[in-house]
């Protein structure tokens, strides 16, 4: 027999079979973690884990050549390439976006090729093949060698191109036309109204690029190491390589986090700082 | 339009010369940052060098994790640096382009590389009396099989005939190598080798349809066949290269890896199969 009034608990109904439902899959869920963190805690060897994971001994050899030496050349590498990075790709995006299509056309070519190809083949080709091609040498500038950098700042060039870019074009046209009916020069509505805009906009994916060139620095080690020059990765690594065994790595992978953990807060930071402004 | 106030962005690129030339000035920086400050590589003071010891002051290139680059630095020039790569695709490259003066590795893979170009040559070895053996896990019962199976190809010549295909006498052409084995192989030995490391393994037409060939990978055929086996053979980097056997990546690492005690103490090996000596590579 059908009333009207049987619509409602029908709705009813079907809200408490979802619950249940979920009930049912929340269940689930909580015995395979169980059973992950029982798998997790009961399998392995802990002492050989332990051994070869976090050697304590090992891991205080590793000072302070770790900070002194590894973690040291690889902020000095991150920084001499974003600084040739932002040279490089504020320069690209201003060409980008002129009248004179040779210049766009020119910095279209450098961003798509650069941007297209992997940062290693481009470390190799210019760091190792082209001082062959060319019979030359990049020279050491502060005990630095600028092969690798060369690379590293083509690299992050034409990714902040377009980053600048966006960032420029995202300024608000009312911006530019309030501007000009102001009586600003282009020039004077360029520097003084647009680009400060523009910079805070591209602030959080700036630090985001640079996170990621110094991740990026691991693989210069292609182009040779001294013990002076290494970074890292190639520290870690090849103090693994001594026994088999994990605990620099952990350690050199720990230096990234040391550095990298406070620069990401930092853009989350700014973002949210950022929205507030607005 | 005259009278026309741009409002675009691109509009406003194009109407501030003053930006245009700024943009160009800072590409060219940028430009130069790249190549003005780069110098010719001085020929001239390599021209000089005969023995290690001439290159006080100048960058020795090594690969790194080898018996080489420990022999460089406990025989160290005064105030030179050892410059270490992952292969020696990248050394012979840095002696190329003179960012290194010399190289100093393997006798068999220097003189190979000095057969092979002309601009290079050996100008001193070093008798270190260093040995090739073959890897196996600690333990692995491979040890003993791969020894017998060893023996067998030094007894029955096929040994010699690949020895005289890589390095013929002196005035002699190289020979034409063993028969070709036609054993198919009921299991299959996992190898690990460093690749290129010519002549001993590099990659090109090998033995039983491999992919990979040079004088450990020949020897190592002829010795998987006498043990109804055949290879698989994987390129993996010569730095860390024995953690393989105990991550399970391989059974066997060839890839003339010099017998240390220091290894010795983390893998088995198997009898010593090549004699070699260290050598100093440099342009002439």
């Amino acid at each position: 027999m059908t009333v009207a009034g049987s619509v409602e608990p029908e709705l009813y109904r079907s809200g408490r079979r979802k619950r249940s439902r979920r009930r049912r899959f929340n269940l689930i869920a909580a015995l395979v973690g169980v059973a992950v963190a029982v798998t997790v805690v009961v399998a392995p060897d802990w002492g050989l884990l332990a051994e070869k994971y976090a050697d304590l001994d090992r891991a205080r050899d590793l000072f302070p050549d770790i900070v002194t030496t590894a973690t040291k050349n690889t902020l000095v590498y991150t920084t001499f390439s974003f600084i040739g990075g932002l040279l490089l790709g504020v320069s690209a995006a201003l060409l980008r976006m002129s009248s004179l299509r040779a210049y766009r056309w020119i910095a279209a070519v450098y961003i798509e090729v650069f941007r297209g190809l992997p940062a290693l083949l481009t470390i190799v080709l210019v760091g190792l093949i082209t001082p062959v091609a060319l019979q030359f040498q990049f020279p050491e500038i502060l005990g630095v060698p600028t092969g690798g950098i060369v690379a590293l700042s083509l690299v992050a060039g034409a990714y902040l191109a377009e980053t600048v870019r966006a960032g420029i074009e995202a300024v608000p046209k009312g911006q530019i036309e309030a501007a000009r009916s102001l009586g600003m020069t282009h020039t004077t509505t360029l520097w003084r109204v647009v680009m400060p805009q523009a910079i805070r906009i591209i602030v959080p994916p700036l630090t985001n690029e640079l996170v990621l060139l110094l991740k990026d620095t691991s693989l210069l080690a292609v182009l040779g190491v001294t013990i002076a020059t290494k970074e890292l990765t190639q520290f870690g690594q090849d103090a693994a390589n001594q026994g088999y065994n994990a605990t620099p790595l952990l350690a050199a992978g720990l230096m990234y986090l040391m550095v990298t953990i406070p620069l990401t807060r930092l853009v989350a930071y700014l973002e949210r700082r950022n929205k507030v402004m607005r | 339009m005259p009278g026309t106030v741009p409002t675009d962005i691109g509009e406003i690129m194009s109407h501030s010369y003053k930006t245009r030339t700024i943009a160009a000035a800072l590409l060219a920086t940028s430009l130069a940052f790249g190549t003005v400050a780069c110098s010719k590589s001085d020929d001239d003071s390599a021209a000089k060098i005969t023995k290690l010891a001439d290159l006080e002051g100048k960058t020795i290139g090594v690969q790194t994790g080898t018996t080489g680059e420990t022999y460089t630095k406990e025989h160290l020039p005064k105030g030179a640096t050892v410059k270490s790569f992952k292969d020696t695709t990248g050394l012979f490259a840095a002696l190329d382009s003179g960012d290194i003066s010399a190289i100093l590795q393997d006798l068999p893979v220097n003189a190979g590389r000095a057969a092979e170009v002309d601009n290079v040559h050996v100008v001193e070895t070093f008798k270190t009396g260093e040995q090739y053996g073959f890897a196996v896990e600690k333990g692995s019962e491979l040890q003993g099989e791969l020894n017998t199976a060893l023996k067998k190809v030094r007894d029955n010549g096929t040994y010699d005939k690949i020895y005289e295909k890589y390095f013929p006498k002196a005035g002699a052409e190289a020979g034409p190598g063993p028969a070709a084995s036609d054993v198919e192989g009921t299991r299959t030995l996992k190898v690990c080798s460093d690749i290129p490391y010519a002549p001993m393994e590099m990659e090109g037409k090998g033995p039983r349809g491999l992919d990979y060939t040079g004088f450990d990978i020949d020897l190592l055929d002829a010795m998987a066949a006498t043990m109804d086996a055949k290879l698989s053979i994987k390129d993996v980097g010569f730095d860390g290269i024995l953690g393989n056997l105990a991550s399970g990546n391989c059974d066997v690492v060839a890839s003339s890896v010099t017998i240390t005690p220091e290894r010795a103490k983390e893998v088995d090996f198997t009898d010593p199969y090549f004699d070699a000596d260290q050598s100093l590579l440099v342009k002439k």
